[in-house]
């Protein structure tokens, strides 16, 4: 074979594989990720020493959900036991799969008769359009915009950057609070955690 | 030693699209092309193909500036150890023997699908009914069934998360629980999920990645469409 023939047939292989005939393809449609803003690695918890513990009466609140909705820790007492999920930040990594977790195991909500509140310090508008981008939720999201981060102070969890931490309260039907993770703010809580504290309250 | 490469998106559309790279560039205009086999110079005629191949590829290379790269190092994905399933069905369908972990390459496939995802990923969780559609639709081919199957790692979730997915999607196939994201180990590359691999195995000790898909599925029957192999079976 004449050393033109073969260049010319190693050409053809090499630009076949350049344009991928032969080396595999990525195809990349949208994710959750791409309007994901990524602060990096914060620091674990960055909030004032402890104001709730385990035990204690849970502080009453007040807050808007999305549709313009009192949500207050009084009407559920007697009725409910109450999980309060505070989120740092709307359009974070890992809060934006916080909540679309607990989307899918509503199931563990409803067994343990409890009802689950979603708490941000970011505004009406931010929450809004960040939850329609995860998707409906079944539980009530509650901006914690103004006073800023009124209701994460008397709970402890506003940080001294103005964020809340990634932080969960178990309330039991008395008000009384049966669990808290106060988590690292950078790592997702783990489910089953969270499930074996609502299996432990006496419904 | 490690096999890291860069794969590229849009070659397929700039091929498919085959004529308009081509359009008004000179010589590889299809009248001198025509001109030039009518004279019967087949060695012209190669390097004319080979310079409209590298100008449609220049086209392709350009476009996948503005996109993205995704690479794979398959000697640590080959390494990756999967629990082997409890469940007979998911020990039965990856052909797998009594054995406590496995390897990609030892499952019994020509094709791995080895889909990346979370539990707590919303598109994830959207994508899932059409991952089982997928799924329903090669056991359903007798061309596909048993040299195709799918294989989900949920990274970052623990195995109760895992669960509550399986459960909640009543997903067919083996789903496995990666808690330290170690599947992350295998791209320099931030892995989205959820991200498809499709793998090829049986070509030696790791599974070969030929295609990655990131995001929503378009199809099932495209997405199958796309595995090597399976358009020309028919």
């Amino acid at each position: 074979m004449s050393t033109a023939r073969t260049f010319l047939i190693f050409a053809i292989i090499g630009t076949l594989a350049v344009m991928g005939y032969i080396s595999p393809a990525v195809h990349a449609e949208k994710t959750i990720h791409d309007g994901i803003y990524d602060p990096g690695i914060l620091k674990p918890t960055d909030s004032p020493a402890k104001k709730v513990n385990v035990g204690d009466k849970a502080p009453d609140f007040e807050l808007k959900d999305l549709s313009g909705k009192t949500i207050s820790l009084k009407a559920f007492i007697g009725r409910k036991n109450v999980v309060l999920s505070f989120v740092p930040a709307a359009w974070t990594p890992v809060c934006s799969k916080q909540w679309p977790g607990y989307n899918i195991a509503r199931e563990f909500f409803d067994e343990n008769d409890a009802i689950l509140v979603g708490v941000s310090v970011d505004n009406t508008p931010t929450l809004f359009a960040w939850v329609k981008e995860m998707g409906d939720l079944w539980f009530p999201v509650a901006s914690d915009f103004w006073p800023h981060g009124e209701v994460s102070k008397k709970y402890g969890v506003l940080r001294d950057d103005g964020m809340s931490e990634r932080a969960l309260f178990v309330i039991d039907k008395k008000g009384i609070v049966r669990y808290i993770d106060v988590h690292d703010i950078n790592a997702m809580p783990r489910l089953e955690d969270l499930v074996g504290a609502l299996r432990k309250l006496e419904n | 030693m490690g096999n890291s490469w860069s794969l590229r998106p849009l070659w397929s559309r700039a091929a498919r699209k085959g004529p308009v790279p081509f359009r008004g560039v000179g010589p590889v205009d299809p009248t001198m092309v025509n001109d030039r086999c009518r004279k019967g110079n087949t060695m012209r005629k190669l390097l004319v193909l080979t310079v409209a191949l590298a100008m449609t590829a220049g086209v392709g290379a350009w476009c996948v500036e503005a996109q993205e790269t995704f690479r794979v190092n398959q000697e640590i994905l080959g390494r990756l150890e999967f629990p082997v399933p409890n469940d007979e069905a998911g020990k039965k369908y990856l052909g797998l023997s009594e054995v406590d972990k496995f390897t990609l390459s030892q499952i019994k496939a020509e094709t791995v699908i080895l889909e990346i995802f979370s539990m707590y990923c919303p598109i994830c969780q959207a994508e899932a009914p059409t991952v089982n559609e997928l799924h329903r639709m090669i056991e359903r081919d007798a061309r596909l069934k048993g040299k195709v199957k799918i294989v989900g790692v949920g990274t970052g979730n623990t195995p109760f998360e895992v669960d509550v997915f399986r459960k909640k999607y009543d997903v067919p196939f083996p789903l496995f629980a990666d808690e330290k994201f170690l599947i992350q180990k295998t791209s320099e590359d931030k892995i989205r999920t959820p991200t498809f691999l499709t793998l090829k195995i049986g070509l030696g000790t790791e599974p070969v990645v030929q295609g990655v898909h990131i995001g929503r599925l378009e199809s099932p029957q495209k997405f199958l469409e796309t595995l090597p192999g399976v358009s020309r079976r028919k």
